[in-house]
């Protein structure tokens, strides 16, 4: 049995373990709201370029654009979302067992992946496997996910036009709410025309015929649907910051939890040995006076 | 279709950026910095879509609001509204000038080494980094 020492050591350094988790969890929930206000925020700038990139390819017909075409799948591409730091439960090994299950089944005919990373966590694991990874980027905060998206959809969007790669998908972390995200693949290129003339269908839109296209149909597309690949790649990004918040808030959650269970155990445990310590006190006293009486 | 927005004298003007709408006013008249040029939109005018590059945007000519902004398009829709669609934008009075300029200095020097490698995505970076560092000197005047 450990001494009363060790276990007042062992209760203090636990609930020293407990104020960090609770003081995480705070922020991780502090952070989570903004990351939601941020996906909230960019949902005007998603559906009107959505819409834009409809109306244009119904206009100009979708084999009209190279980032359209629909090619026979050798290479494939994936970006990968990860995040930098752990302490949130299965976030990132939800989006690495997702990666691989996705590059054996549905891309088993594909001669090669290769992966676009970002995030530290998904370097580490997929660098230890050897895999092919194109680039890594750190995982981007708020602040510098629209930079970041960027940057990775003019890289995807090159290695497309290219033939490097003929597919490309991202893999991340869907945020439903605080207490459940799940992992989505999505198709990025070749932009899939159907998702975007679906949603023009539904709106009123006006005949499309009575605007004047400058420069022209062509033209805008080559302009317009790399910044609808951005923002898809912006959403994805967001969505994974979200979630990675949330996961990391539950994780905090549970851990301020098992702190707790653990410091009433030991609590438990101290208050025990000091009775028998005091009771051993007693029967050696008691046992000292019989001696005497003798 | 003009004439349905004949009688309006007024311009609804929408700036949308991933960020956020951030300018959603009634203007007299937008200059915005199109991909064949400078031009100004005054109220009454056709359906239209025409691509923006980086540059400058200005939105109405009494009280005036300067942006930088970065590529994206602009949109008249039938009824008369415009629908301003930009990657990025910063009013004026928030541009910090001299980080621009370093921005603009890193990027051209990166450019200027660029040498025979392949013009791949990451070229195309740089090329977005100088324009969208232009449009914030433009928006200041500090070219």
């Amino acid at each position: 049995m450990p001494s009363l020492k060790a276990i007042r050591t062992r209760i203090t350094s636990v609930k020293n373990t407990r104020k960090i988790t609770k003081a995480m969890q705070l922020v991780s929930t502090a952070k989570l709201k903004r990351a939601q206000g941020a996906l909230i925020a960019a949902r005007p700038y998603t559906q009107a370029i959505t819409e834009v990139v409809a109306q244009l390819s119904a206009v100009a017909g979708t084999d009209s654009h190279p980032l359209f075409e629909e090619r026979t799948l050798q290479k494939a591409g994936i970006v990968v979302m990860t995040s930098d730091r752990g302490q949130a439960g299965a976030f990132n090994a939800n989006v690495t067992k997702a990666v691989e299950r996705y590059a054996a089944n549905e891309l088993s005919g594909a001669s090669e992946v290769s992966l676009r990373i970002i995030g530290r966590k998904g370097n580490q694991y997929f660098s230890r496997r050897r895999a092919t990874i194109t680039s890594f980027d750190g995982a981007p905060t708020g602040a510098t996910a629209l930079d970041s998206a960027r940057e990775t959809a003019n890289r995807v969007i090159a290695d497309f036009k290219a033939g490097k790669v003929d597919r490309v998908f991202v893999v991340y972390n869907e945020f439903k709410n605080a207490g459940s995200q799940s992992v989505k693949v999505k198709q990025i290129l070749p932009v899939m025309p159907e998702q975007t003339t679906a949603i023009v269908k539904k709106g009123d839109e006006p005949d499309n015929a009575d605007y004047i296209y400058e420069p022209g149909k062509q033209e805008l597309l080559d302009r317009l649907v790399p910044l609808y690949v951005q923002i898809m790649l912006y959403r994805a990004a967001l969505e994974s910051i979200t979630s990675f918040f949330a996961a990391q808030m539950t994780a905090m959650q549970n851990a301020t939890k098992n702190a707790g269970d653990m410091i009433a155990a030991l609590t438990l445990q101290f208050n025990r040995a000091r009775q028998a310590s005091i009771t051993k006190e007693l029967a050696e006293i008691v046992g000292g006076a019989e001696a005497l009486k003798g | 279709m003009a004439s349905a927005s004949g009688l309006s004298t007024i311009l609804s003007v929408n700036v949308v950026t991933p960020k956020g709408v951030i300018a959603h006013t009634e203007a007299d008249s937008v200059q915005a910095p199109g991909e064949l040029g400078e031009f100004e939109m005054m109220p009454g005018h056709i359906p239209m879509l025409t691509a923006l590059r980086p540059g400058v945007l200005t939105i109405g000519t009494k009280a005036r609001a300067r942006y930088a902004v970065s590529s994206g398009y602009l949109r008249v829709d039938p009824t008369g509204a415009v629908e301003i669609l930009v990657e990025q934008a910063l009013p004026a009075k928030e541009i910090d000038a001299a980080a621009a300029k370093k921005d603009l200095a890193t990027a051209e020097a990166e450019l200027a080494k660029w040498g025979d490698k392949p013009m791949d995505g990451d070229y195309v970076n740089l090329q977005q980094r100088v324009g969208w560092a232009h449009a914030r000197l433009d928006a200041v005047g500090a070219h």
